[in-house]
């Protein structure tokens, strides 16, 4: 299943999303796909924020800040990883398959993650990509000259159709850059023209589509 | 409580004083509002423009979620209106970002309080809680 968050800032959205993925996938190894470069104090603290709302929900942080589907490789090597021996983490119940306990950036593994990797291939796995706009960002200005909306469209939509075909759930958190009426210079609003096509094409391939207003779900597309 | 959000010239303050009617209210201004109020008995105390006292709150150092807790503690009764700030670029500037920021949770953190949630768009109210 496909699911695509959006909202504005502070309304939500990340603690809605968390809540979404963990309801649709009870039995899946869950990957956090985390996208924003941390720039000092303030950027910190929104990983910290980030982190403790994620804590107890079980997830595995991916960094990745270009090139997502990349992702998707990662998070096989952690799952081969969490099945073999070579694990750091402890064993438990006298050795029996798929029950080790792996750390991943401090935050705990189900067991089992171990079994949810066979031919090369996630099965019963889960992503929360969070957030297009970083990704979005990252992907635009990631040379000296900022790249055309049109070729960061495509990078980023390749990007989540090889997600969405390797994970049994992906959701999908964005960001409503598009209501604050400025006329910004010509490179920020080529990027708002990037998120905004970015949104529209995810919004038309997902099953799901959520906005966050001040804490409250407005669904916008459920094809369930 | 009730909360009316959306955004900037939808008719916010038009459409709560249309369902208002002809009962006694006093409306006081975001911008040079203080929880410390003292509005006339029987009248439906009405908060417009939060987004600004959130602005004047955080200018100040104070904590809006914190005052306005305890205002919605005294009138339980109130109707609060706010433009919703949050739906464009982050902004570069560090209290801009704060600003925008720290509106959207307060309006989330009454949301979850409020009796009802009201979005106006282009006059029209929906009933989102």
């Amino acid at each position: 299943m496909l699911v695509m968050v959006s909202g504005g800032s502070g309304s939500g959205k990340s603690s809605y999303a968390e809540k979404f993925i963990c309801d649709i996938a009870r039995d899946c190894s869950r990957f956090y796909l985390a996208t924003m470069p941390v720039y000092g104090e303030e950027g910190r603290q929104i990983v910290e924020r980030h982190r403790a709302m994620r804590a107890d929900k079980g997830f595995t942080t991916i960094e990745q800040q270009t090139d997502i589907d990349e992702a998707v490789a990662k998070a096989l090597k952690y799952l081969a990883e969490a099945g073999s021996t070579s694990c750091s983490g402890e064993k438990e119940n006298g050795g029996r398959a798929g029950s080790f306990t792996c750390d991943s950036n401090g935050e705990s593994l189900s067991s089992l993650d171990s079994e949810n990797i066979g031919e090369g291939k996630l099965k019963n796995s889960a992503a929360l990509l969070e957030c297009i706009s970083n990704l979005t960002a990252n992907e635009m200005f990631s040379e000296e000259t900022p790249k055309k909306a049109r070729e960061v469209v495509g990078k980023v939509m390749e990007g989540i159709k090889v997600l969405n075909e390797s994970f049994t759930h992906l959701v999908v958190v964005t960001y409503n850059v598009f209501e604050d009426g400025i006329k910004y210079d010509a490179t920020t609003m080529e990027y708002i023209k990037a998120m905004g096509d970015i949104n529209n094409h995810i919004a038309a391939m997902a099953d799901v589509v959520v906005e966050s207003v001040v804490g409250i779900p407005i669904i916008h597309k459920d094809l369930r | 409580m009730k909360l009316v959000i959306g955004g900037c010239n939808q008719g916010k303050l038009d459409y709560v004083m249309e369902a208002l009617g002809s009962e006694d209210s006093i409306v006081y201004n975001g911008a040079a509002f203080t929880c410390n109020v003292n509005p006339p008995e029987g009248t439906v105390v009405v908060v417009n423009r939060l987004h600004l006292f959130v602005r004047e709150c955080l200018m100040r150092d104070g904590d809006p979620e914190k005052e306005m807790d305890a205002f919605v503690e005294r009138f339980p009764d109130c109707i609060i209106i706010s433009d919703e700030v949050g739906n464009g670029i982050v902004p570069v500037d560090k209290f801009e970002r704060k600003w925008r920021e720290k509106t959207g949770r307060l309006l989330t953190h009454l949301a979850r309080n409020a009796t009802e949630v009201t979005r106006v768009f282009c006059g029209i109210g929906q009933k989102i809680k």
